[in-house]
């Protein structure tokens, strides 16, 4: 999966959420178009929320980000990097 | 059911997936079940079943306690002694009801529609554990596709205003009140729903908004065609469109709808010192305050 799939993949996988903050954020095309990133705080994203995105990144590319992790990497764009890291 | 989820959880290897099979399981417990599942999870030779690698048992067999237990916690700020008891059932594929009795006379049907996450903001055992089972029955109805209902129910039907007529047929009769209670993207077809199901009382906590640019990619009409013409059914029934005081978001939706339905009573929720945001019925949990807000705004007391 290349890194514009991986970006609507988390796009898709977060409209399918719980997570309410993506379309707010006014933040979503830029990231879609890999010219701007999403920080989570932007996402309004609690527990739950953290626990799909890892749940949707892994169903859809085998990668495995825990919870604690993704986190950690506290926007979007950084989780599009860590998964082509971990693919490499 | 225990059963069914240890010989679930048996078979995962990562914590992502023990924690999907944990979401999926408390979208479907009963408070009884979540206590006998706790119960068993929390003798002192348990440990995490199945085939994850010797060293990381105890993360798995930790991580599985933990979230049950964060759900065990908050049922028991109902205030109750012990849990409460509801037996499910299925009504038709993908519909389920939470019975507190057989007879339905003297009681009232709850129509749920939860959002995205398949509940009502939180795991269903910690709603059912703050109603009491002696006065009402619950019916879930979610989107099991996640799309925000714009694909419908299915099987019942790929669009809202072909699934929701059929949904009524399925629902049990004999109840002295029905009542429709959704949240997040359950909102709105909670209100849609109201007059199809002979609902006296609509709550809808959240309520997407009707101009949502998703249902563009859905089958049937518009939230905003659906709503124009269901608002005029929503007369004479009480509506109630609550929001987190700090989801200016949701205020706006709930404006916009009380210009379809300008009789429905906006309630804002906030507390000092505490952000509510979208998901406004949590706060209310530790605050023991989600058993009362139910009760006011379901009509049960």
């Amino acid at each position: 999966m290349g890194e514009s799939d991986l970006r609507q993949m988390l796009v898709d996988a977060i409209d399918g959420s719980t997570i309410v903050g993506l379309r707010r954020s006014g933040l979503m095309e830029g990231f879609l178009e890999g010219t701007g990133d999403i920080p989570f705080a932007a996402l309004e994203m609690d527990s739950m929320g953290v626990m799909e995105i890892c749940i949707a990144v892994e169903v859809n590319t085998g990668v495995e980000i825990v919870p604690a992790e993704l986190v950690e990497l506290g926007s979007l764009g950084a989780v599009v990097a860590s998964i082509r890291e971990r693919q490499a | 059911m225990i059963d069914e989820f240890f010989g679930h959880i048996a078979r995962v290897t990562t914590i992502n997936m023990l924690n999907l099979a944990i979401i999926d399981a408390l979208n479907l417990m009963t408070p009884t079940e979540v206590i006998a599942m706790t119960t068993a999870m929390h003798q002192e030779d348990w440990r995490f079943p199945g085939k994850v690698p010797a060293e990381r048992v105890q993360e798995f067999t930790d991580g599985a306690r933990s979230i049950v237990a964060q759900t065990v916690r908050a049922m028991y700020s109902a205030g109750k002694p012990g849990p409460e008891r509801f037996t499910r059932f299925m009504l038709t594929k993908g519909i389920r009801i939470f019975a507190g009795a057989i007879e339905p006379t003297g009681r009232v049907l709850i129509v749920a529609f939860p959002g995205n996450g398949g509940r009502l903001m939180m795991p269903l055992p910690i709603i059912l554990q703050h109603l009491s089972p002696r006065q009402v029955d619950v019916v879930m109805v979610p989107d099991w596709k996640k799309a925000n209902y714009r694909f419908g129910i299915p099987p019942l039907g790929d669009t809202l205003e072909e699934a929701l007529p059929r949904l009524s047929k399925h629902l049990p009769s004999g109840y002295d009140r029905v009542v429709t209670f959704g949240t997040s993207s359950g909102g709105i077809p909670s209100l849609l729903a109201a007059p199809l199901v002979g609902a006296d009382t609509v709550l809808a906590v959240g309520a997407g908004s009707l101009d949502d640019v998703r249902w563009s990619k859905g089958s049937g009409q518009s939230k905003r065609q659906l709503m124009e013409a269901a608002a005029p059914g929503l007369v004479g029934r009480r509506v109630t469109l609550a929001y987190g005081a700090q989801s200016p978001e949701d205020e706006v939706s709930a404006d916009v709808l009380t210009g379809l339905v300008p009789h429905a009573e906006k309630v804002r929720v906030a507390f000092d010192g505490v952000e509510v945001k979208h998901v406004a019925l949590l706060p209310l949990v530790p605050r023991e305050m989600l058993g009362s807000f139910l009760e006011r705004y379901l009509g049960l007391n």
